[in-house]
């Protein structure tokens, strides 16, 4: 929480008291100011502000994980091994390690960021008030869009042979018919079924 | 202590609403997890949103004529 957001929500609480505690005040021009300010602009511009702080908090890799059902999906980032590519995109800071399931599970579109936490409201409503399933699935089948937002245009995507393996096969993947994900190609992921087997990063945070 | 008139009755009930909100806001900023974010979306924002249109009414209720406790100085507009 910021200093600022802090300071606005002290100003707010100490107008908020005088009010409660000494509402004859009002009956004077400035205590009709002061209730004015204390009960509508200031709690409505605090409000905002938190709502945005709020916001941004839930982009971070400690709130997704901060649900028990998410926890492997933590772990999985530490798979020693770069053919898993969550794990290889955060020990290599492709994406910052903060932000790491928020970057790779938004959506690269209009209204992307505010699907992805209306999203979010969903995975609340299961884990909580339903039963959470074995295995977490998205809800529909990753679009490439995501890895294009950073790939696209970078040397190692553009000429690398898989990608241009015959005259088709960029033009497929950039127009999602040919998902990243296919078999054969960045197919391994979280695999949290198996995280017991797998070798893991030492030097990875946890 | 002289005893309160209703649209001060009404900014005390308002304010208590609105310091409610206020608080629970700075409680769920400290705590980083997705109920904290509920609660605050939820509570907060009622609570906040309840006191505003308490003391939107108080207002207006002062405001109409032939109410009791029309005008600020105590006397009826």
């Amino acid at each position: 929480m910021g200093i600022e957001l802090v300071g606005l929500l002290a100003i707010t609480a100490a107008l908020l008291l005088v009010l409660l505690l000494r509402p004859a005040t009002t009956r004077e021009r400035g205590g009709r100011v002061l209730a004015f300010l204390g009960i509508l602009a200031l709690p409505t511009l605090a409000f905002a502000v938190g709502f945005n702080a709020h916001v941004e908090r839930s982009k971070k890799r400690e709130f997704c994980l901060s649900c028990h059902i998410m926890e492997p999906y933590g772990k999985s980032l530490a798979i020693d091994d770069d053919e898993y590519v969550p794990a290889s995109h955060v020990q290599n800071n492709r994406v910052h390690r903060d932000e790491a399931c928020f970057t790779c599970h938004t959506t690269y579109a209009l209204y992307g960021d505010i699907k992805a936490k209306i999203g979010g409201l969903r995975h609340i409503a299961v884990n909580y008030l339903g039963a959470p399933p074995d295995t977490i699935r998205l809800y529909r089948p990753y679009n490439n869009r995501e890895c294009l937002h950073c790939h696209e245009g970078a040397r190692s995507f553009e000429s690398n042979d898989a990608h241009t393996e015959t005259d088709t096969t960029m033009t497929a993947i950039k127009a999602n018919r040919l998902s990243c994900m296919s078999s054969g190609c960045h197919d391994l992921v979280h695999d949290v079924h198996n995280l017991g087997k797998l070798p893991m990063w030492k030097g990875a945070r946890s | 202590m002289t005893a309160l008139r209703p649209i001060e009755r009404r900014i005390r009930v308002a304010a208590a609403l609105v310091l409610v909100g206020i608080v629970i806001e700075a409680v769920t900023l400290r705590i980083l997890h997705p109920l904290s974010f509920v609660l605050f979306a939820a509570l907060g924002a009622l609570a906040i949103g309840a006191g505003i249109i308490v003391y939107l009414l108080a207002l207006l209720r002062e405001t109409e004529p032939g109410t009791a406790g029309a005008g600020h100085d105590g006397r009826a507009a």
